[in-house]
């Protein structure tokens, strides 16, 4: 049995699990199904011999879009368990060795019978071998980690000082227990080990939040009907489909591959590409793209090229190739520590070959205390103290940063660019202005209006459900993507486009909004007009970014026309009409640049942009790729992010100036062997608390 | 103090049986999904 992890996405409601579950539970070779309506996911355990490609057609076929997540054994919670078990393990020898190391301490200062000392620092070695053994062994994986080159050079990052600190405090406390001289620091190796595993879970979790099929692409259909030699239609997998093949695209299907429009017109949601969900029609012969959706009847497609070399999958290669060139500014920390490591493995050797000269009875342990004062542990915790901090600081003000290494990026922004629909303005449009022009009132009109659009599932047509007052509609007829007409009390009402309602010649021309006209037995009665509100706090947040010195700009995937007024208001400059490939070249023909964009047609904007944002209000593909998601609808707090970002990077480097300048102190009273083991036990809590004592200070608002 | 001598290896014992339950719990998903049964319940 095997379990495979599906997210639904439009599993909304307790009705729509409860359709997907009963029909899984009929397929044979399915077991066991379980659902997490939180994150829109289940987990069907069932038989290999039914793959997740199967599944994932059953649950298509039900009208719902279903992402294959993994089967079995997914990624990213994979690495969480490893590091979870480690870190319990690791936490769990902490509380043990502690409570022997206060018996110690105990001992230091009234006096303790050295075979006693003896038996103690033995068992505080046996609790602390799981933690060298197992528990720390990633970080001497990647502090350890060489380069391959002639000659294979020693790759320092910020895991060299830690895999360093806790090698270091071990072997020395080891030497100390053998030679019955000095003291044990297994307690440090064993909190060093364990705050850092409890930092790195936490963050690898964030990290991992929200993951789903990586690539656009896997939105697709997984299947499409395909025109067989014998004039019927088969289904076939979209990976089959071949240039020139004839396909059949029924209503409400997402089309798998690019393809040349064969029947009469078709009607599409191009909201993958556009950001716009209000349909688009296309003639015969019209080139069509994947992902998009068909709104009107079915028609016939006839494939242009295979699924690999869709745009939608040229678009998931262009944003991979721009992530990989992300801003990343040389950390500052990995710098610190090029410097530092070598530093004092030369100056414990100094230490070792000076008193060797003069004929110490020990020149080791000189240099040892060099080693152990010197202990990087300042060092390892000054950056992840300071990006936790500021992470639950963000957190505080709405703000959940998916991805911490973008932290050192904030001070470095110097560009914000804005999606406009669903970014700065609200996605649902708003009933803006009401004009009778008949004998009807206000009133009147709007009841008709609500009746007709209660049979429509055009996105205009959803302001107007409040209005609806129950009226009966006979004759009802629809016309997609441009009206419904019905008979109500014997009148014939129609409420659409100027064309449908047979009005163009009425009409004046285009104005800010979206125009929907209702007719009364072919006399126009009413032009209502709709339009997607700018967000009230979103002039205040334009406001911060340039008293910031931060040029903001639109950058949107819709019409100059509809752009144009809400930029100008905004006072910002406006780019229109950018598909999601313009968008990407765009952000990386500038530096320092922050996207805030919560579209499918966002996906390669939001992974090359060097700090990216989105919503809540978006699928888990887009959410996976933002490096932070605002929790509030309140755009204007959006500047926090630049006030702690500032703050996070004053603060990491006052804790890397800390942690490098107490060593000037330090290491000379250990190289001149004035320092005795309880200053460098002290050197090394001090130092480490400071640190986090320091990170704190982002907390405080 | 000789009862030390019992005492500490006691300790490693039970440590030695906090580890395993520790790691048997997180190999067979027990700290995964914790919302999941909560809100299952709601949905009923």
């Amino acid at each position: 049995m095997v379990t495979t992890t599906i997210s639904i996405v439009d599993m909304h409601c307790a009705s729509c699990s409860s359709k997907i579950t009963n029909a899984l539970k009929q397929q044979r070779g399915v077991q066991d199904i379980k659902i997490n309506p939180l994150h829109r996911r289940i987990f069907v355990v069932h038989d290999p011999v039914l793959t997740g490609v199967d599944i994932v057609g059953h649950i298509a076929r039900l009208g719902f879009t279903p992402l294959l997540d993994s089967t079995d054994t997914p990624d990213g919670t994979n690495a969480d368990k490893d590091l979870l078990k480690r870190l319990g393990v690791a936490g769990i020898c902490t509380m043990q060795i502690m409570m022997i190391q206060i018996a110690l301490y105990a001992g230091e200062f009234q006096g303790m019978a050295s075979s006693m000392a003896g038996l103690l620092g033995y068992a505080s070695l046996v609790f602390c071998i799981p933690i060298v053994s197992y528990a720390a062994v990633p970080f001497f994986r990647n502090g350890f980690s060489v380069l391959r080159g002639r000659p294979p050079v020693l790759n320092i990052n910020m895991d060299t000082p830690i895999a360093l600190a806790i090698a270091i405090a071990f072997f020395v406390s080891l030497h100390a227990l053998v030679t019955q001289e000095g003291a044990v620091y297994f307690d440090s190796v064993a909190m060093f080990a364990f705050l850092l595993l409890g930092a790195r879970y936490l963050d690898q979790r964030l990290r991992n939040k929200f993951k789903v099929a990586d690539q656009l692409t896997a939105t697709l259909p997984k299947t499409v009907q395909r025109l067989a030699a014998n004039g019927r239609y088969e289904t076939v997998n979209t990976e089959d489909v071949r240039c020139g093949d004839r396909l059949f695209i029924a209503e409400g299907a997402q089309l798998p591959v690019d393809g040349i429009l064969h029947s009469s017109d078709a009607c599409l949601d191009t909201s993958l590409l556009t950001g716009e969900s209000e349909p688009r029609t296309f003639s015969s012969g019209a080139e069509l793209f994947a992902g998009t959706v068909n709104t009107g009847a079915g028609f016939e497609l006839e494939a242009s090229r295979g699924v690999e070399h869709s745009r939608v999958a040229q678009i998931d290669r262009m944003a991979d190739a721009a992530s990989a060139a992300k801003l990343s500014l040389v950390r500052t920390a990995d710098r610190v520590a090029r410097v530092f490591i070598p530093t004092i493995l030369t100056l414990a050797l100094v230490t070792y070959l000076y008193w060797h000269l003069q004929g110490a009875a020990s020149p080791i342990s000189y240099a040892l205390a060099v080693l152990v004062v010197s202990c990087p542990c300042a060092l390892s915790l000054a950056v992840p103290a300071a990006v936790s901090a500021a992470v639950t600081a963000l957190r505080r003000q709405g703000l959940l940063v998916r991805n911490s290494q973008v932290l050192e990026n904030i001070t470095a922004l110097r560009h914000v660019f804005f999606d406009k629909t669903g970014t700065l303005t609200i996605p649902v449009p708003r009933l803006s202005k009401i004009t009778p022009l008949g004998r009807h009132s206000e009133t009147i009109c709007l009841r008709l209006a609500a009746a007709l659009q209660r049979y429509s599932s055009h996105p205009l047509s959803v302001p107007f459900a409040i209005y609806d007052a129950g009226d009966v509609v006979n004759n009802i007829e629809v016309a997609r993507s441009k009206g419904v007409s019905g008979n109500i009390s014997g009148q014939r009402i129609k409420v659409g486009s100027a064309d449908y309602c047979g009005v163009a010649d009425q009409c004046s021309g285009t104005t800010h909004g979206k125009q929907v006209y209702l007719t009364i037995d072919h006399a126009l009665a009413a032009v209502f007009e709709l339009h997607n509100p700018i967000r009230t706090d979103a002039a205040t947040l334009i406001d911060a970014l340039k008293r910031r010195d931060l040029t903001a700009h639109m950058l949107s995937g819709d019409n100059p026309e509809q752009c144009q007024p809400v930029a100008e208001s905004l006072g910002i400059h406006c780019l229109s009409k950018h598909s999601p490939e313009d968008k990407l070249s765009v952000l990386k023909s500038n530096a320092g640049v922050l996207y805030v964009g919560d579209g499918l047609n966002d996906l390669p904007a939001l992974t090359a942009a060097d700090v990216s944002v989105s919503t809540m209000e978006t699928i888990d593909l887009v959410k996976s790729k933002a490096d932070v998601l605002m929790l509030t609808e309140q755009l204007s707090q959006l500047s926090k992010l630049f006030e702690i970002g500032a703050r996070f990077r004053r603060i990491l480097r006052q804790n890397l100036a800390w942690a490098v300048g107490y060593n000037f102190i330090a290491i000379p009273l250990a190289m001149t062997g004035l320092a005795t083991p309880w200053m460098a036990a002290l050197g090394m809590s001090a130092s480490s608390l400071l640190v986090m004592a320091n990170a704190g200070r982002l907390l405080r608002n | 103090m000789e009862i030390l001598l019992l005492l500490i290896p006691l300790s490693m014992l039970l440590v030695g049986m906090a580890i395993y339950w520790f790691v048997w719990a997180a190999n067979h998903k027990q700290f995964e999904e914790l919302d999941r049964n909560a809100v299952e319940a709601l949905e009923d």
